[in-house]
């Protein structure tokens, strides 16, 4: 069985958010599966109960944009109603356009996540180690049972150190999980061993709808790319929440 | 007043690395710049000077943390302090690829080494055969999370000295973990054993706090 997934906590989003990317899902995907979202607030029968051992370290200062929540649906076995073995996460804030079938046929040797083909590659190797700019957007994360594992207990065993230092859950993914100096220049990679564990999404699967599609060449923002198939609308950087679907209301049919 | 002896070997490693990174990396040029200017020397200088007044027979083997491209610091430590080798850590790669350029000569000697591995969560590089780590430098607390997590995790053994440099400059978004006083840059590495602790105000106003304890 295929589990879609969604993680819903706070105030930013509503149930009826959920509900509507359940829809989305239903319109998109084809394939069996069994939709779940995990939260801190349930109340429908797909919604699963959040874990919150990890709430000690979150300090709103100055982890605004850290959504370790999401890392909890790592370690499967926390959540005993997820059978299957094949995952697909999806933000709420995210926009379909057309069939996400394809997603689980992927090549599942590794998990897959977005790599925001309209960052500046250059720009974000310069600020590696500012701990800002990464490419790496975990707005769709696909991957099968037990693969992120290493993710979860990574996260546990150096909670304090993680929580501090980096601003985004993205960042840190950049830093640990992906080799963003290797897809760039191929140099050495001997002392990080783990930094290869995500592949990425090709283009043509999400664009950014704040931010644009391929740099340097299709960068233009606000614009509808329905031949792709997932518009992202996260806007960490500015801390800008518009509703989604208002935004939907004005694109041409 | 404090100097790095400008000779033929240094100048052609750091005359190379200019010339390769504009070439080669023109997007890290600016940053390079940053890592070469006259607040970067003095703060480094700084470091040495009380250092050799305090420990005039110098280390057998230092550990660098957050070395950045370690320019300076490496002639400073090697030729000016008398430590015997060196191992930056610094986790990012390019970072590695351009300090190894640098310090071309240190590492052919085998008195410099950069690893990019992350040691707030990874094991040491083992250079055991350069005998007990006797030194640990951080000239940057402020970028990371603090130095108490990295003495647990590889120092309790060796008891060495350590050197730590930060500031209360807190305008910079990877400054995440300014002080605002030396007093509380020695409580947040926790040290008991003070030797020096001072402030210096940089030649682009930055005010740097260093102390010098176990």
């Amino acid at each position: 069985m295929k589990n879609i997934l969604c993680v819903r906590w706070g105030d930013k989003y509503s149930a009826a958010d959920v509900e509507k990317l359940r829809l989305q899902i239903k319109e998109h995907c084809s394939l069996e599966y069994r939709f779940f979202c995990l939260t801190d607030r349930p109340s429908t029968k797909y919604d699963i109960k959040l874990p919150t051992k990890w709430d000690k370290y979150y300090d709103p200062t100055r982890n605004s944009f850290w959504a370790y929540r999401k890392c909890y649906m790592f370690n499967e076995e926390l959540f005993p109603r997820l059978d299957g073995d094949d995952f697909l996460y999806l933000d709420l804030d995210v926009k379909i356009h057309s069939s996400i079938n394809t997603l689980f046929e992927l090549d599942d040797a590794n998990p897959t996540i977005v790599r925001g083909w309209w960052n500046d590659l250059d720009h974000c190797i310069k600020n590696y180690s500012k701990l800002i700019s990464t490419p790496i957007n975990s707005s769709i994360i696909q991957w099968t049972r037990g693969q992120l594992l290493p993710i979860y207990k990574h996260i546990d065993k150096h909670s304090d150190y993680v929580f501090f230092t980096f601003a985004s859950l993205d960042n840190y993914f950049n830093h640990f999980w992906y080799d963003i100096h290797n897809e760039a220049k191929g140099t050495d990679k001997s002392s990080n061993t783990n930094k290869d564990l995500f592949r990425v999404f090709d283009p043509g699967v999400a664009y950014s709808w704040y931010k644009g599609n391929i740099f340097p060449d299709d960068m233009e923002i606000y614009k509808v790319r329905d031949d792709h198939m997932i518009c992202l609308f996260n806007n960490s950087a500015d801390n800008n929440h518009e509703d989604m679907y208002e935004i939907i209301k004005s694109w041409p049919l | 007043m404090a100097f790095i002896k400008y000779h033929p070997e240094l100048a052609e490693n750091w005359s190379g690395t200019i010339a390769n990174v504009s070439q080669m990396k023109p997007w890290i040029a600016e940053r390079v710049g940053h890592s070469m200017n006259k607040s970067q020397l003095e703060g480094k200088l700084w470091l040495g000077e009380e250092l050799h007044k305090l420990h005039p027979k110098g280390f057998n083997n230092a550990v660098v943390i957050g070395g950045w491209y370690c320019q300076f610091l490496a002639e400073i430590l090697i030729n000016n302090s008398d430590v015997k080798f060196v191992c930056n850590y610094d986790i990012c790669e390019d970072a590695k690829n351009i300090s190894y350029k640098f310090n071309q000569r240190f590492k052919a000697s085998g008195e410099y080494r950069m690893s990019s591995k992350n040691i707030f969560t990874m094991p040491l590089q083992d250079y055991t055969d350069k005998g007990e780590i006797d030194l640990v430098v951080n000239t940057s607390c402020e970028h990371m999370f603090n130095m108490t997590k990295i003495r647990d995790m590889h120092f309790t053994e060796y008891d060495p000295l350590y050197v730590l440099q930060s500031t209360d400059e807190d305008k910079y978004d990877d400054h995440i973990n300014c002080v605002n006083s030396v007093e509380e840059l020695i409580e947040q590495a926790q040290l008991i054993d003070i030797e020096f602790k001072g402030e210096m105000t940089l030649a682009n106003g930055m005010r740097r706090f260093m102390v010098i304890g176990r």
